[in-house]
């Protein structure tokens, strides 16, 4: 069993995202609307989490280095609704190992990121 | 009041000295005559006493002349008409005092007072046959006489003290006097020693034959040497050379004992050697015997005088060959300049400037300006020249021509020369800016043109800096809407791709399934268009900017 994190504010895509992952049995999906309880909640347990940049809270690009620094193990992968070079290179400078763009060109492509860094 | 006390001094200590004097010899002249009178003064009682003793005497005479005799009985033996009754002028008890003194020895003197004058009066006293007694006067002296005289001894006496008492006085005085001429020659000895020992001025005194008589401490130390080394030595030894001191003494020391004073500056010789200059001035002095002894020199140490006057001479051939330069260089200068005096004279000017004015410079210097130029450019010049009455200097442009058609366009530039602190004319340096002012119009052009260029970049550059705005804003505003839209799509074409699998997971196969996803295929392609045209603005504003 894997443990997911989806981290996002808006709860339409987590909803979303939740529905699609929980068709498979091996993932277990916890939901994070608000990054900064999602950074004193995620635990070592979680193995992968699927983060947003743009929240009101904390931008993904300053909740990724603190997230890798309590838990280095965790694979992240990135999400954003609005892409720019500069945010798919800090991404990579701060440990994301995959990014993803909205809208996802399908859903199929959100499990193979997630199973390209868990096998 | 230090007067006063002085005179009472002076005063008492003639007294004194009259004291001294005179008391003891109006003491002794008066005692030699007192004692006598006081002897016979005892003596008379005594007689006095004796003739009483014996009345048969009476008629004893006494006789007031100065040689006589008189026998005792009185009658036969008188050589002088003057004579008295001894008892007259003897109370019984004075007789009889006489008495018993002529008992006691043969001869006595008395003195005895007859009308007022006294006599010394010597008895002799003897006995005849009948051994009787006989008292004889022997000798009888005027006393009288000798008071008188006495008394006109006290007199010259008293007179004397008082002589003496003024000539102590005058003495003492003089002597006063004496002392202070004393003390104040010796204050003048001091003082005039006290200026020689610390003048600042050295002094040598030298006799006829240039030996050295006195020398003052400056004078020393100025040539190194103490005052026993240089008493009595030659002067030869304050010169550099033996011959140096041979000539000194033709060129100055033998008129020095002539003239009444010469100056001369000469080198000479320390005693360690260094040579000085000194500047001497000479003075002989006379003595009474010889027409002139020797020479007073006042020495000064003119060293650095003429140091400095060496330097002043170097400075001033500097400056005179400097100015010869000067004035070549002036003089060879391609620019026009001349120097006017207050009066508006020309004293001075440069080739160029006779140059332009086609004339020699000696038909110039010493005319005025207004002689060469036209009415109405002497009017300009005027009028600017007055300026420099209260301005140090001012530079204007204006052409300068003999005639309209050769003028060139000049800036002058005039600075004022003050001589004492007043106006004492000014320099005038002229300058050809024709060529300048026609490059200066031409540059002006340039400078237009290049103006007008950079205003029309400048309108550009604002009006693409107003793009840049508008672009950045497009921009962001293209971000805004592409997250707000990508997002909702998001779940969206999540949402309908689940709803397409789970169509295609139902195994009926009916119409309806197909219709659905057919029309999941149609909402799956608007989707995708919109995510494109989405994505397209987000990369046109990216590009943008």
């Amino acid at each position: 069993m894997i443990n997911i994190a989806i981290v996002d504010d808006d709860v339409q895509i987590t909803g979303m995202l939740e529905k699609f992952l929980k068709r498979n049995e091996n993932y277990r999906v916890h939901i994070y609307n608000n990054p900064i309880t999602a950074l004193s909640s995620i635990d070592k347990s979680v193995y992968v989490i699927l983060l947003d940049i743009m929240m009101p809270q904390m931008n993904g690009l300053d909740f990724l280095p603190k997230i890798k620094e309590k838990h280095a193990h965790i694979n992240v992968i990135m999400m954003t609704a609005y892409s720019t070079l500069d945010k798919v290179l800090d991404s990579h400078r701060y440990g994301a190992e995959h990014y993803l763009m909205k809208p996802f060109s399908s859903l199929d492509a959100v499990s193979k990121k997630i199973d390209e860094v868990t096998i | 009041m230090k007067l006063q006390y002085k005179h009472f001094i002076i005063t008492v200590k003639s007294f004194l000295a009259v004291i001294v004097f005179a008391v003891p010899m109006y003491m002794f002249i008066k005692n030699s005559y007192a004692l006598n009178i006081e002897s016979y003064v005892v003596n008379e009682l005594k007689l006095q006493k004796a003739l009483h003793l014996n009345n048969k005497y009476d008629d004893m005479l006494i006789a007031s002349s100065k040689h006589f005799k008189v026998s005792l009985d009185g009658k036969n033996l008188l050589e002088d008409q003057q004579f008295f009754y001894f008892k007259k002028y003897f109370s019984p008890e004075q007789i009889q005092d006489i008495h018993v003194e002529l008992s006691l020895k043969d001869t006595f003197s008395k003195a005895i007072k007859v009308k007022k004058s006294w006599y010394i009066v010597t008895f002799l006293y003897t006995k005849d046959k009948r051994q009787e007694y006989h008292v004889s006067i022997t000798e009888a002296v005027d006393i009288d006489r000798s008071e008188k005289l006495l008394h006109r001894l006290q007199t010259m006496i008293i007179i004397s003290s008082f002589v003496l008492f003024i000539l102590s006085y005058i003495l003492l005085l003089s002597r006063e006097k004496l002392d202070k001429t004393k003390k104040e020659i010796e204050y003048s000895l001091d003082k005039a020693n006290m200026y020689f020992n610390n003048a600042m001025i050295a002094f040598l005194i030298v006799d006829k034959n240039r030996k050295i008589i006195s020398v003052n401490p400056l004078l020393c130390k100025m040539f190194g040497y103490s005052q026993e080394e240089l008493l009595s030595q030659s002067a030869e030894i304050l010169h550099t050379s033996r011959e140096s001191y041979e000539e000194w003494g033709k060129l100055v020391f033998e008129k020095a004992q002539v003239n009444s004073v010469i100056n001369k500056k000469y080198q000479v010789k320390r005693k360690d050697g260094e040579l000085f200059w000194m500047e001497a001035s000479g003075a002989p002095f006379n003595n009474t015997k010889e027409v002139s002894n020797g020479v007073v020199w006042t020495i000064m140490d003119v060293t650095e005088q003429v140091k400095n006057k060496n330097t002043i001479d170097l400075l001033n051939q500097s400056i005179h060959e400097n100015l010869h330069y000067l004035k070549l260089f002036l003089d060879t200068a391609p620019i026009p300049i001349y120097v006017n005096n207050k009066d508006g004279v020309i004293i001075e000017c440069n080739s160029a400037f006779a140059k332009i004015l086609m004339k020699h410079k000696s038909d110039i210097l010493k005319h005025r300006l207004s002689n060469f130029l036209p009415d109405y450019l002497v009017q300009i010049h005027k009028r600017k020249d007055e300026e420099l009455l209260y301005k140090e200097s001012i530079y204007y442009k204006e052409i300068f021509g003999i005639n309209f058609h050769e003028s060139k366009i000049y800036e002058y530039h005039k600075t004022t020369i003050y001589k004492n602190g007043k106006y004492d004319g000014y320099i005038c340096v002229m300058v050809d800016v024709t060529e300048h002012e026609e490059q200066e119009t031409k540059l002006q052009k340039l400078v237009f043109e290049a103006v007008e260029k950079n205003r029309e970049l400048t309108k550009a550059h604002e009006e693409e800096r107003l793009n840049d705005i508008k672009f950045t804003a497009i921009g962001q505003l293209s971000a805004g809407i592409t997250h707000e839209i990508n997002t909702p799509l998001t779940y969206l074409k999540g949402n309908l791709e689940m709803l397409t699998m789970d169509l295609k997971n139902i195994s009926d196969t009916c119409e309806l399934k197909t219709q659905l996803i057919e029309d999941t295929v149609d909402m799956q392609n608007g989707i995708n268009r919109i995510a494109s045209i989405v994505e397209a603005m987000r990369e046109m504003s990216q590009k943008k900017r």
